[in-house]
This record gives C-alpha cells, sequence and structure tokens, in this order.
C-alpha cells in the first residue's frame, strides 16, 4: 500500500520540485522572447506580460541592424581562436603526455596558474601592451588577447586526455620507423580527436563571450564582437526597452544553436575539465 | 566565462608514458633522446612563447605599472615616473576602494554558497530519473553558455524600477505596494548583481555535481541501504565523501571565477549608484580607463589578483593532498 502511494506521489513531488527549480533559470529567458515581440507601448501598459498579445516584428528592425554585424564580428574573432589555440595548444598537449618529468610538471603548473589570473589585470596590461605594439582596436588584438585565454585550457585538457592513450599504440608507431612527429599526427593527433573538438567549442564560446577584452581593448574603435555590440547598444537605447530586449534575443540565438549541436561535447568538455585535467 | 580545468590526479601516468619508450640499439639510443628532447621543446615552445608574451609580460607589466605615476603621457611614453608604493596606499586610503573590497567578499562569498546549493539541490534531482529532469538537463546549460554580457542585459531589464520583471511580480502578488528601486540603491544594486551572478552560475554547478553523483558506484549506495542507512545518512556517508574531489573543486575554483567578475556589474550598474556596488574588478576599470590613472588601476587589479592566486594555491595544495590521499 505504501509502495502504491509512492507510485502515485513520485511523479507528482518530482514534478513540483523541477517546477520549483527550473521556472526561475529558464523564465527570464522565455520573458525577454515573449516581450521581444510586443510593442513598446504593450510593454508598458502590461509589465509584465507573459504572453504575447500579437507578434510585433518591429523591435527587431532597429536591433538587427545593429546586432547582425557584431555576429559576423564574434564569428571571426571566435573561429581565428579556434584554430589559434588548436594549432599552439594540441602540439604542447602532446609532448606533455608522452614526456613526464619535472620541466613538463612545471609547464602544467604554469598553465593551471594563468587559469588563476582574473581577466581585468591582463586587459589593463595588455591595453598598455597593445598601445605599444599598435594593436588596439584590431582584429588581431583581440583575437591574441582571447586566445591567451584558451591555450592553457587546450593544454591541460587535451594533455589529460592524451595521458589515457596507450603508450603501446607509440610504441608500435616507431617500431614501424615512425619519429616523433609522425607518431603526433598519425597516433596522437587522430585518437584526441574527441578531446580536441570539445576544447575547440570551449575556446569559442570563451571568445565569443568575452566582454573584458573588447571592452578595453576595441571599445573605443575597431571591430565591435557580439559582447561589446550589445552593450553600447543597451546603453544607446536605454528608453527603448523593446529594441533591448529584441537585440538580447538576438546575441543569445547563436550560442543557444551551439548548444543544441554540441551539447554532448560541451557536457563531456565540463566534465573533463574540471575532474580529469 | 568559467571554465574549471583541475587536478593533477593523471600525473602518475604521464610517467608511464615515458617507461613504455622503446630501447633501440644502444648507440643509436643517445642521439634519439637527444632528437626527441628537441622535438619535445618544439612542441612546447609556441605555447611557452604565448604564456610569456601574454601572461608573463602583462604580469610584469601590471607590477611595474602600480609602482609608477601612469597616465595619458606615460602610455604614449611606455612608462611613466617612479612613485612607489603611493598607488597603493592612495588606493586603500579611499572609501571606494575599501568599499568594493567587501562588495567583492560579500559577491563572492554569496555567489558561491547559494550557487553550490541550489546547484547541488538541482543535481540531485536531475539525478533521479524522470522525463521532466531528462528535458531539464539539456535545458540547463543554455545559461550557461550565454555570454555574461547577455545575462546583465536582461537582468538590467528585470530590475528596472518601472515595468521590470522583479517589480511586476512582487507587486502583482501584493508583497509590494510601491516599485523598488533594485539598481538604484546601492545595498540592493549589490544584492541585484549577486542574483543574476548566481542565476549565470547555478547550471554550471550543477553539471558537475550532477557528473560527480553519476560517478558514486550504485552498489556502495544500494549495500548503504541494505545496511539500513536512511536516506540523509546515505547522504552524508557515501555521497558526500566520494563528492570531496568535485566539491573542492567547484568550491575552490568557484571562489576564484567569481572574485573576478567583471561583465555583469558593468553592465547592470557600471559600480553605480555613486560608486555604491563597486567590485574590485570594476573598481580597477575605472581607475584605469575612467580616470586615466593606471597605476591605481592596476594597484586594484593586483589586490584581486593576489586574492585569486592564494585560493588558487590553496585549491593546488589541498588537490594534491586529495590525490595523494587515495579519495579515489
Amino acid at each position: 500500500m505504501n509502495k502504491s502511494r509512492h507510485r502515485v506521489m513520485r511523479p507528482i513531488l518530482s514534478l513540483v520540485v523541477g517546477i520549483v527549480f527550473f521556472v526561475p533559470l529558464l523564465f527570464p529567458l522565455y520573458w525577454i522572447v515573449v516581450s521581444s515581440f510586443q510593442n513598446l507601448t504593450t510593454i508598458y501598459a502590461n509589465a509584465p506580460s507573459l504572453l504575447p498579445h500579437h507578434l510585433y516584428g518591429a523591435n527587431y528592425s532597429l536591433a538587427y541592424d545593429s546586432i547582425l554585424p557584431n555576429i559576423g564580428v564574434s564569428l571571426l574573432i571566435s573561429l581565428s581562436v579556434v584554430v589559434l589555440s588548436w594549432i599552439v595548444g594540441v602540439p604542447a598537449a602532446h609532448a606533455l603526455a608522452r614526456r613526464g618529468g619535472k620541466l613538463a610538471s612545471a609547464v602544467i603548473l604554469v598553465m593551471l596558474i594563468t587559469q588563476m589570473i582574473p581577466g581585468i589585470s591582463l586587459s589593463i596590461a595588455l591595453y598598455t601592451i597593445f598601445h605599444q605594439w599598435g594593436l588596439l582596436g584590431s582584429y588581431l588584438g583581440l583575437i591574441l588577447a582571447d586566445a591567451s585565454a584558451a591555450i592553457p585550457f587546450v593544454v591541460i585538457v587535451v594533455r589529460a586526455f592524451m595521458v589515457s592513450i596507450p603508450g603501446e599504440l607509440f610504441d608500435a608507431a616507431s617500431v614501424d620507423g615512425a619519429g616523433p612527429l609522425r607518431s603526433f599526427t598519425r597516433v596522437g593527433l587522430p585518437l584526441a580527436v574527441p578531446a580536441i573538438v570539445t576544447v575547440g567549442l570551449f575556446a569559442f564560446l570563451g571568445a565569443w563571450g568575452d566582454f573584458v577584452n573588447a571592452y578595453t581593448l576595441n571599445s573605443g574603435s575597431g571591430p565591435q564582437p557580439l559582447t561589446l555590440g550589445l552593450f553600447k547598444f543597451a546603453t544607446q537605447y536605454t528608453t527603448n526597452d523593446g529594441a533591448i530586449f529584441a537585440a538580447a534575443t538576438l546575441a543569445a540565438i547563436p550560442t543557444t544553436i551551439l548548444l543544441v549541436i554540441g551539447q554532448r561535447w560541451i557536457r563531456g568538455g565540463l566534465r573533463a575539465g574540471a575532474l580529469k585535467g | 566565462m568559467a571554465i574549471v580545468t583541475g587536478t593533477a590526479q593523471t600525473r602518475s601516468t604521464e610517467f608511464d608514458a615515458t617507461k613504455h619508450r622503446t630501447r633501440a640499439s644502444r648507440p643509436h639510443a643517445n642521439r634519439q633522446r637527444v632528437r626527441q628532447q628537441l622535438v619535445f621543446l618544439a612542441f612546447l615552445l609556441p605555447s611557452l612563447l604565448y604564456v610569456a608574451l601574454f601572461f608573463a609580460y602583462p604580469l610584469y607589466q601590471d607590477i611595474s605599472i602600480s609602482f609608477e605615476n601612469y597616465g595619458f603621457a606615460a602610455l604614449a611614453a611606455g612608462h611613466g615616473p617612479y612613485v612607489g608604493f603611493s598607488n597603493y596606499s592612495a588606493m586603500l586610503r579611499d572609501g571606494t576602494t575599501i568599499l568594493a573590497i567587501v562588495n567583492t567578499l560579500i559577491f563572492t562569498v554569496a555567489s558561491v554558497v547559494l550557487q553550490f546549493a541550489i546547484g547541488f539541490a538541482m543535481a540531485m534531482y536531475l539525478n533521479r530519473r524522470s522525463l521532466f529532469s531528462g528535458m531539464l538537463r539539456r535545458l540547463i546549460l543554455i545559461p550557461w553558455v550565454m555570454p555574461l554580457v547577455i545575462t546583465g542585459t536582461i537582468f538590467s531589464l528585470i530590475f528596472q524600477t518601472t515595468n521590470g520583471l522583479a517589480n511586476g511580480i512582487l507587486q502583482g502578488a501584493g508583497l509590494i505596494h510601491t516599485p523598488i528601486g533594485w539598481l538604484t540603491s546601492g545595498d540592493l544594486a549589490v544584492a541585484s548583481i549577486i542574483i543574476a551572478n548566481i542565476w549565470a552560475g547555478v547550471p554550471f554547478n550543477a553539471v558537475l555535481l550532477y557528473s560527480g553523483l553519476q560517478d558514486i558506484p550504485a552498489e556502495q549506495l544500494e549495500a548503504a541501504e541494505v545496511d539500513g542507512a536512511g536516506a540523509w545518512q546515505r547522504f552524508r556517508s557515501v555521497t558526500v565523501p566520494s563528492m570531496r574531489p568535485v566539491i573542492l573543486i567547484v568550491l575552490m575554483l568557484g571562489i576564484v571565477y567569481t572574485a573576478k567578475v567583471f561583465d555583469i556589474v558593468i553592465v547592470l550598474t557600471n559600480g553605480g549608484p555613486a560608486n555604491e556596488s563597486q567590485l574590485m574588478s570594476s573598481w580597477a576599470y575605472t581607475q584605469a580607463f575612467g580616470q586615466f590613472n593606471f597605476g591605481a588601476g592596476t594597484a586594484v587589479g593586483n589586490m584581486l589578483l593576489v586574492f585569486c592566486f592564494l585560493v588558487g594555491l590553496l585549491y593546488l595544495w589541498m588537490s594534491k593532498g586529495e590525490a595523494t590521499g587515495g579519495a579515489r
């Protein structure tokens, strides 16, 4: 009898608890999407509006023109960061995985320590440095700055993954006459593809979400990535809430799509980065 | 964005890899070792160069600027006159710096504790198989992958005094009669930043803790149940001990990553009203780019840096103990 009562109560209880947890988490997102399709006056008359009264697209015309170029800039920067951090990070990860010793441990420790440095400290220093180098307000400067956050992560996570590749595979390759370079391209690299894809996704998300570098290095002029663009848009149109709702919605779309596609990799990366690294 | 990198757990296996190295014929061995050493360095060099240029050099710059009078003129020249500790002492005499330090501590502790508590409860929920929890496992990462600037923008709309969602709900429920100025009073502005940050950070905590829960062998929990342990006892004597490494990561790195949060403050309050919601990160920015006083900005930034380093080193030290202590 106890059991049958459980059978009825459990799903209901589970649903209630689920709602309590997840409504606060997801409702704000629902709210901005719904509000973005409403007339300004409707938003103000019925605040907060929980159901769309009718679809009103005018908010988007302003946001669209402003945010879309920002998305293009962010795409270019983030993809460049992914490629750069692969090129720099993956060979290092391989070397560190194949070779132990004091130097390797020291390098890994340094990579870990870089993760502790506050972005604002790096950004202020980079501003003064890039001022000398003429890299302020440029694509290159922002790519270099964003990649510096990604590279240690790539090294640490890919190395942790490569360590689990059985040494026998490399031995077999070297018996077949493969040098260190070939054993990297033929054995290490292909077997580490899952980890490489995962860190690539994280490097992308990191660069895509960067604000502190963009705000300090490219605030005045030069390419405006999505984060900076949205911030400036919201500052410029403070009184036009409808346009800000639309801009925020547009800005949230790319990562949401990426999440749908890359769900499995991101989840795996969270585990790998945090638990195994 | 919070990206976690972790422990030294796999360190033991890396030595295995070197053991597996083939021992070719003796005369070859030496030359081969030199060659391998060179290739090893060649593989490593780009990343070391990167760290030198984009971490070591900026850190050096941060330290040297903080001892200089570094304004417009210095920016052009590349260095300013040496002023000793005066940037630090001037900043520490400034009431706003103290407030920013206090705010950062409150912000960090409140965010980490609440994110962890809510995240843990959520992870326990996700760990129970049900139709709903499966769906939520998919949706939960949406807030986490979103740039914090978007989160900040959403919450600046939520916390608007007029037409904001927060006041709308509270007024609709009859809990308040006049709208609350969430972002226009100092204490509430800090609270608003904390709430927005918790919202952004809970999914990360939940997902990590959930994967920790998944790693607990079911037999252990069953064995405890057979031994007559109740739900709370099972939680205390099986779940929490076997989750220790994950809990350590989530808390310690949570502190480091929260202390340096920048985006949300800037977007939500920009340190206002009247500098009352400044965090150390936003205050360092304000000094450097608002006042064009890079010396003061880096001085504040370095204080934050030291705090993050100390917590980070504590974490590395603790996780090392964890790995050798045989928790796994």
